[in-house]
């Protein structure tokens, strides 16, 4: 008795640059529409995914039915992530071998402080098409890099923050607390 | 990155006497729970790692130096390439497509790559045994 899983991840990488000439010749250097100019000035959009080997696929950007982007071949393990209980702070790497690819991503988002990551995880059919309903998002931000002799590893933390504990303090007023006792004997019902 | 030689410059076919084909394994990771049942977790979906063992019995040095220097020009395991025609001879076109490019597309994804030094044997005078293996590996 075996279950067979197929999964691909795909991420979406926001880059900012110092240099605004540097997202226009990323433009001109790909060819596979896979890194696009984003909304905001000198950034760039990388798309990438890990699952089907030297190929470029179509992956669905918010609602399915009304866009979808390129996404090259870059083979890229995603892993973490470490919780806490307010749910904040969830480290989170992409390694890379280290290649070009990986070089241009580090530089584009000054060695990745600069970025914002969106990961996709998706179940796929015996056939490798998507399952409708199986996919997962997730929203990181860029916090780092650590390169070794052959590989990079891109460092993230969650983008969501926790509620914390410096909220105004609540205050007791006479409406919250009623009627106050004037003595200390206190009856207990 | 250059080819695997045809021939010799002197246009001395370079065939193999004997070749060992490895298919290559799709990227698969199982894992076997207590019950016995076994996840799948597939990777990709392209097979990688075919490999090749090829044997030129009692070639000439001029066959010899061809291969030797095609080693050195691919900076050992360095440098993937391509193959030529003449190792796979004999084949019909699908499969031979095939097992050239060493993917079931039989097409330019991959590249061959030395997996260790090529093995000489000296047979006798001006005469070698050269044993190499080959593995096929993704271009990116």
């Amino acid at each position: 008795m075996s279950y067979n899983i197929a999964i691909v991840q795909y991420f979406e990488l926001l880059t900012i640059s110092n240099n605004p000439d540097t997202a226009k010749n990323l433009i001109g250097f790909n060819q596979l529409d896979t890194i696009t100019i984003g909304d905001e000035p000198n950034t760039v959009y990388h798309r990438y995914q890990n699952f089907f080997v030297n190929e470029t696929k179509k992956f669905p950007v918010g609602d399915p039915s009304t866009k979808s982007e390129d996404y090259a071949f870059a083979p890229f393990r995603a892993e973490g992530t470490v919780n806490n209980l307010g749910g904040d702070n969830s480290l989170f790497s992409v390694l890379f071998p280290t290649n070009e690819l990986v070089l241009r991503l580090v530089e584009q988002g000054n060695s990745n402080r600069l970025s914002r990551l969106k990961l996709t995880t998706v179940w796929l059919n015996a056939n490798f098409e998507p399952i409708s309903g199986k996919a997962y998002e997730e929203y990181y931000v860029g916090i780092g890099a650590a390169f070794s002799e052959t590989t990079v590893e891109l460092r993230f933390r969650s983008a969501m923050d926790s509620v914390g504990s410096k909220f105004p303090a609540r205050t007791f007023t006479r409406g919250l607390v009623g009627l106050l006792p004037l003595n200390s004997n206190v009856s207990l019902q | 990155m250059a080819d695997f030689p045809n021939a010799t410059s002197t246009g001395l076919l370079i065939k193999p006497s004997q070749r060992n084909f490895t298919l290559g394994e799709y990227p698969v990771k199982t894992y076997r729970s207590l019950s016995g049942k076994a996840i799948r977790r597939s990777f990709g979906n392209k097979p990688y790692g075919a490999t090749l063992e090829l044997s030129f019995a009692n070639v000439n040095q001029e066959i010899l130096t061809a291969i030797y220097n095609h080693y050195h020009g691919q900076g050992g395991v360095t440098l993937g390439f391509k193959l030529s025609n003449n190792i796979f001879v004999g084949l019909s076109s699908s499969i031979f497509n095939q097992l050239k490019a060493g993917n079931p597309l039989a097409d330019s994804s991959t590249l061959w790559f030395y997996q260790e030094t090529p093995k000489v044997e000296s047979v006798y005078k001006g005469l070698s045994t050269i044993t190499i293996a080959l593995v096929c590996e993704f271009a990116l």
